[in-house]
């Protein structure tokens, strides 16, 4: 049997209880293994709903109607939750409300995850230093989670998700408390990232135009573009209001083009762009 | 297996304290019999030797600052008695001093003094459990004592709710303050101060219930094959004080029921 390595979301649509609009409406995409997907959009755009279905939070925790169909590496979460879950790393848009609270350090923390799953002893004290150097929290392993900036927690809750090897990571705006050092440390780590994929909602569009490889923009529920972030940002409609990557602005004001017409929207294209122009 | 909880951090293993070495169902048991010892007379010398041996407890462990919070409170609140019950104590009957002309009486004033100390027997002996015990080490003992990690959760879980509600009360009270809505200087004040923000304090605490409620359920902690952390804390003497202090309760319960049943 061929394994199926995609991740298909098929005429979704999500309603919470209570609510007459639907918090997502007829979304349609697909994914291929080792992609990073950055989710776009404004506020209540159905960000975060997305994010909670591609977890499984939605049905399995929090209920919702839920019209359509969507399964990940060939599962869905009505096929089996414990599998479904053990599939994806989760960092929620609250990173203190992800602490388990029962951890005096933040190795026991980390470690937290692995002791679920029955990992042995020596595999966990490998992983967390491994995990904590990933995320820089190396020297934080013996301090009391509460004690970390709200940046750091970010961080930790970034390394419980990813300590149990999850083949989807879904994470809802992660660098929100960032310092920006954090963040570039945390772009640059993403752009490292293999064979996993990666959903990420953020409104980091310069550092996500680096590392993303698809790029889904959310307007009131609707997925109104989904591609490559030099196709969608340079046919950004205006009624979205979302601003276009910096590089693609200092382009156009110096008329700096693809050999396609588009405009730039990373390091490489700009360079790319401004051997065209020469 | 065993999950070296220090081996993972890394940290050095350092020389266990006295109080490191009683595991929390002692000083759970040791808060129940010190509280009934407290109920099971009225003599005050009892009562001072019990407060006596809770403090020497706080003293040589650890003292906090919520501690002298929690005690603060409470002699306040054993002072107003006192006043209280040595004005009019409804069995009131030999003066014992008066203050402008105001007479304080005997019987009243060792009543208070009575319950003062129960008080204070639980305070001392519930903040020599919570300065020495931390969560993570209750549900870890609960859980290796044979609780499902469940069940445990829902009981840490408890224990959690107020420090957390306190935690977010100061939080929505230092930003009523820098906006300058909340000047706080009189007691009235303060109360005055925390009755319009009960109903969210309480709404945005269940919010942060329901999010961890969330996340542990992402982070598989109802997995079957869970891991049952043995902790590298070596107890001393746990089985026989076990014994010792719940034998201790049941005839203390024994006792008092015994002396209600023959009016003594």
């Amino acid at each position: 049997m061929v394994e199926d390595k995609r991740i298909v979301i098929e005429n979704l649509t999500t309603r919470y209880p209570g609510t007459e609009q639907p918090q997502l409406r007829q979304i349609n995409a697909e994914v291929h293994t080792g992609q990073v997907v950055g989710i776009i959009g404004n506020s209540h755009s159905g960000k975060s709903t997305l994010c909670r279905v591609l977890a499984g939070v939605i049905p399995k925790i929090v209920s919702a109607e839920i019209e359509g169909d969507w399964h990940m590496l060939g599962r869905r979460v009505s096929d089996g939750w414990r599998a479904y879950n053990a599939m994806t790393g989760v960092v929620l848009q609250n990173p203190a409300g992800q602490l388990s609270g029962l951890a005096d350090t933040v190795a026991d923390e980390i470690a937290f995850d692995l002791i679920n799953q029955g990992m042995a002893e020596g595999l966990i004290q490998k992983r967390v230093v491994e995990v904590a150097t990933q995320m820089g929290l190396i020297e934080q392993l013996n301090l009391r989670p509460e004690s970390l900036s709200g940046g750091q927690i970010q961080r930790l809750a970034i390394a419980t998700a990813i300590a149990a090897n999850p083949a989807v990571l879904i994470m809802d705006d992660p660098t929100s408390e960032m310092d920006p050092l954090g963040r570039r440390q945390f772009f640059q780590w993403l752009a490292q990232v293999k064979e996993t994929n990666v959903f990420i909602v953020t409104s980091e569009i310069d550092d996500l135009c680096e590392v993303g490889d698809v790029v889904w923009v959310l307007n009131e529920g609707q997925m109104v573009a989904q591609g490559r972030p030099g196709e969608v940002f340079n046919h950004l409609a205006a009624d979205w209001q979302i601003p276009a990557p910096t590089i693609q602005q200092l382009a156009q004001k110096m008329d700096w083009h693809l050999a396609d017409g588009r405009y730039p929207v990373n390091d490489a294209e700009l360079k790319e762009a401004r051997y065209v122009h020469n | 297996m065993m999950t070296d909880q220090t081996l993972i951090s890394g940290a050095p293993r350092v020389k266990l304290k006295w109080y490191q070495v009683i595991d929390p169902i002692t000083k759970l048991l040791l808060i129940l019999d010190m509280t009934l010892l407290s109920f099971a007379s009225t003599n005050l010398l009892l009562q001072a030797g019990l407060i006596l041996v809770a403090t020497l407890l706080l003293l040589f462990s650890k003292l906090s600052s919520t501690t002298f919070k929690a005690l603060g409170f409470s002699l306040f609140l054993i002072g107003t008695m006192l006043i209280i019950q040595g004005l009019f104590y409804s069995r009131n009957q030999t003066v014992l001093f008066s203050v402008l002309g105001v007479s304080f009486y005997k019987e009243g004033l060792i009543y208070a003094t009575t319950l003062g100390c129960r008080v204070l027997v639980i305070i001392l002996t519930s903040g020599f459990f919570m300065v020495t015990t931390s969560i993570s080490e209750n549900a870890a003992y609960l859980e290796l004592s044979g609780l499902s990690y469940k069940t445990v959760y829902v009981l840490m879980s408890v224990c959690y709710i107020l420090p957390e509600m306190m935690r977010n009360m100061r939080k929505i009270q230092q930003a009523q303050k820098v906006r300058g809505t909340n000047p706080q200087k009189t007691l009235i004040q303060k109360l005055k101060s925390v009755l319009p923000v009960l109903i969210p304090l309480v709404i945005k605490t269940l919010d942060q219930s329901m999010a961890r409620s969330i996340s542990l359920q992402l982070r598989g902690f109802d997995n079957p094959n869970r891991t049952v952390r043995t902790s590298q804390r070596v107890y001393r003497l746990s089985r026989t004080l076990h014994i010792g202090l719940t034998g201790l309760a049941i005839l203390l319960i024994g006792w008092k029921i015994w002396s209600k049943i023959n009016g003594l």
